[in-house]
């Protein structure tokens, strides 16, 4: 798994936010939460107007890829949303953001220095945002999601080897 | 067990309210593209209900620069209802 070598590297930062490890955690995953509601819930509410930026998409276009993201990208993000929201799936929700984001962010990079022109980012919020600021933005998402999936590893961790310890069993329950 | 589940809750019931008031459903617009300067397309969102004039559009920093818009870079004019050019944020 490659988070594993990473730990080591932000032990220091785990070992400071340990106070405010479940602070964090919540900010993170609540952050995520409003984030891609958001965005599915307005692509699916706007439709037409996702399936037409996909469709006259430079990189992707066409009317099949169009079809199939204009309902697969924002229930992929309302998904999301609710693993993170609930506790004992968190971790894969956050994986599941990873996922998204890192498509995202590719999507963008490819538009900025692959397309032969740079489409509007028409929609939303986030469409004050120029497609430069959007990289940045995602590029600072996918940072937190690494932060979120780091902080929830160590902290299943930490409670898998307090449940090891030889404790009654009446008292793990 | 109730507060763990409190903030994910608030938190989803802010995105909803904020999805909804953010979207123009009803707002008819239609994807163009200008040509900014010879060869350099851009697309746009601009309202142009279908009819018989060209659709044409201006961005409010630019009240004198006049587009005509395309339904594809070096496409066919949109035709619009509209007799005077839309003006873009």
């Amino acid at each position: 798994m490659p988070f594993l070598s990473f730990e080591p590297a932000l032990s220091s930062i785990s070992n400071f936010s340990q106070r405010y490890r479940d602070t964090l955690i919540e900010i993170v995953s609540c952050l995520f939460i409003i984030l891609f509601i958001y965005a599915g819930l307005t692509k699916l509410i706007d439709g037409h107007k996702f399936y037409d930026n996909i469709n006259n998409s430079p990189i992707l276009g066409g009317i099949i890829i169009a079809s199939i993201a204009s309902w697969a990208i924002p229930m992929a993000e309302l998904i999301a949303a609710f693993l993170i929201a609930w506790p004992k799936t968190r971790l894969k929700g956050m994986y599941a953001a990873l996922g998204l984001l890192a498509i995202f962010t590719a999507y963008i990079t490819g538009i900025l220095f692959f397309s032969p022109y740079i489409p509007c980012s028409c929609g939303g919020i986030i469409a004050l945002l120029s497609w430069e600021q959007h990289l940045i933005f995602n590029i600072g998402c996918l940072i937190m999601s690494i932060i979120g999936i780091v902080l929830l590893r160590i902290k299943f961790k930490e409670t898998n080897k307090m449940e090891n310890t030889n404790l009654p069993k009446y008292q793990l329950e | 067990m109730k507060t763990k589940f409190l903030l994910p809750v608030l938190a989803m019931i802010f995105a909803i309210g904020m999805s909804f008031t953010t979207v123009n459903a009803d707002k008819a617009v239609a994807t163009g593209f200008i040509e900014t300067s010879p060869g350099n397309w851009e697309q746009v969102d601009v309202d142009c209900p279908t009819g018989l004039n060209d659709c044409r559009m201006f961005f409010s920093s630019e009240p004198d620069k006049i587009y005509s818009v395309y339904d594809a870079p070096a496409g066919n004019l949109i035709k619009t209802t509209n007799q005077v050019p839309v003006e873009v944020q």
